[in-house]
């Protein structure tokens, strides 16, 4: 630990406010792209699946064995799940609120 | 989601693709079975008594509903991302198939023959109700040729799209909506043995096919505007052996005879459509029946007095670009037929739950008609 030297640093400017750079457009933008970003790790975590699965078998996940992986039954409800855990996650902060709502509704 | 059934001309896409629209299709799950009731739990509990604390009484109208309802952030958090899954979904899918389109071209020219036919007309005037609004946001609707030659883009997009959107819930066809038409039509008129069927607005022709499992005796035909919708139509339907003869026609004027069919029918047609053009596809369905023969549209039956639900269906009519939904749902249904020729006693209305989406679209069912003998 360092030691005390007194008051904490300074950590907003005097002055005007923050300007403000975005509208309310760009919230929906940014939105939209996080949620294209979300689809692009989804995506990358099936293929991260293959790979895995491959080399579970023993073989090299080379690009051509990875595009002709076909995943069994079991593989597909491993995967709905983590799909399911990962879209919640994701939005959590948007489901936390109805919840409170339900709990005003129930409490 | 379980797995499409894989036809000649259904898109194969690549592991990277696939993961994408399995994710889409969870987001569209997600957003219907679980983020959708929100809506109106934020209307209650937060938006009204915000509005009667300010007015001393709850919203009257959907416009004040929608007034309060733009402001919750639980609302805009849930429209934001429904908007944006659909547009991410057009856009993977038609990605994929758009470097898949040469491949499909040729698949449809080497499937087997199954008997069926296709009838292009490139004279056709496409109306500006068709070509002015892509509905469903589907980028370049049914109607937007990539090929100069032989193009089928907008089926194999609208096949695959429709399975992600509604998360498989029509079947690995995507055959529910036709199957339920067939299902209607079937407990209303069980004596009904039709000889020749017309799909109206057949589209790709995923519930056309359910007719001719229903009834394999008939002769089973399909129209529509869309060419690359007709083309793909014919492929997937000779691929998968069910002979449907598909001409490119107005369901509001056809070429066929007077009274040639004993079974005319649309699924989700007529609430893409102008009022005055359900009005003319009626009377032309009135044309084309034979004395006995029905009329069924599957399709909205009616329009939500509801404050919230009514703000919801306008919501989503506005937001999935369908601009002819509440004159559809409106519409005066008996009235419409009585001008078309039909009999007042003869007319039906047949509200059912939705076959996805249960609950939330509160007036989906049947509409129809029989032709006096």
């Amino acid at each position: 630990m360092s030691e005390p030297q007194g008051r904490p640093r300074p950590r907003k400017a005097a002055g005007p406010a923050r300007p403000v750079y975005f509208n309310a457009g760009d919230v929906d933008r940014v939105m939209a792209i996080v949620l294209a970003l979300s689809t692009e790790v989804a995506a990358l975590r099936d293929r991260l699946d293959v790979h895995e699965r491959i080399a579970a078998s023993g073989a090299v996940p080379t690009p051509e064995l990875v595009e002709a992986y076909l995943p069994d039954d079991a593989v597909q409800v491993a995967r709905d799940a983590w799909r399911d855990g990962y879209i919640r996650r994701l939005f959590r902060v948007i489901t936390e609120d109805v919840e409170a709502l339900r709990g005003e509704q129930t409490g | 989601m379980g797995d499409q059934y894989r036809h000649a001309l259904l898109s194969r896409p690549t592991v990277d693709e696939q993961g994408r629209e399995a994710f889409l299709a969870a987001m569209r799950r997600f957003l219907i079975s679980e983020l959708y009731d929100g809506n109106k739990l934020a209307y209650e509990r937060r938006q009204v008594p915000a509005f009667a604390a300010a007015h001393g009484r709850a919203p009257q109208t959907y416009l004040e509903v929608k007034s309060v309802m733009q402001e919750d952030p639980y609302f805009r958090a849930f429209s934001l991302l429904n908007r944006a899954t659909q547009e991410l979904l057009w856009d993977n899918v038609g990605e994929s198939v758009e470097r898949q389109l040469p491949a499909l071209k040729r698949a449809a020219g080497e499937v087997p023959k199954a008997g069926g036919s296709l009838t292009l007309d490139p004279g056709l005037e496409l109306p500006d109700y068709f070509t002015k609004v892509d509905i469903h946001v589907m980028p370049g609707s049914f109607h937007t040729e990539l090929a100069d030659k032989d193009d089928l883009y907008a089926g194999a997009v609208y096949d695959r799209g429709v399975y992600i959107y509604a998360y498989g819930g029509l079947g690995d066809k995507n055959a529910a909506l036709g199957q339920g038409t067939v299902d209607c039509v079937r407990r209303r008129f069980p004596h009904l043995k039709p000889r020749k069927i017309l799909d109206l607005g057949c589209g790709a022709g995923m519930s056309t096919l359910p007719l001719a499992e229903a009834w394999p005796e008939a002769e089973i035909y399909g129209v529509d505007l869309a060419a690359p919708m007709l083309r793909y139509a014919h492929g997937r339907s000779e691929a998968l052996g069910v002979p449907v003869a598909y001409s490119q026609q107005n369901a509001a004027h056809t070429n066929f005879a007077d009274g040639s069919f004993d079974l005319v029918l649309s699924n989700l047609l007529l609430h893409e459509i102008p009022q005055k053009v359900t009005r003319a596809v009626i009377a032309e369905c009135a044309r084309l029946l034979s004395p006995g023969g029905v009329m069924v549209h599957n399709d909205m039956v009616g329009w939500p007095t509801d404050p919230f639900q009514e703000f919801m269906a306008e919501w989503n009519a506005h937001h999935n670009n369908e601009p002819f939904e509440r004159g559809s749902g409106t519409i005066d249904w008996v009235g419409a037929c009585v001008a078309a020729g039909f009999a007042a006693e003869d007319v039906f209305l047949q509200p059912v739950d939705a076959a996805y989406m249960s609950e939330q679209l509160a007036f989906v069912g049947f509409r129809g008609a029989v032709k006096r003998v």
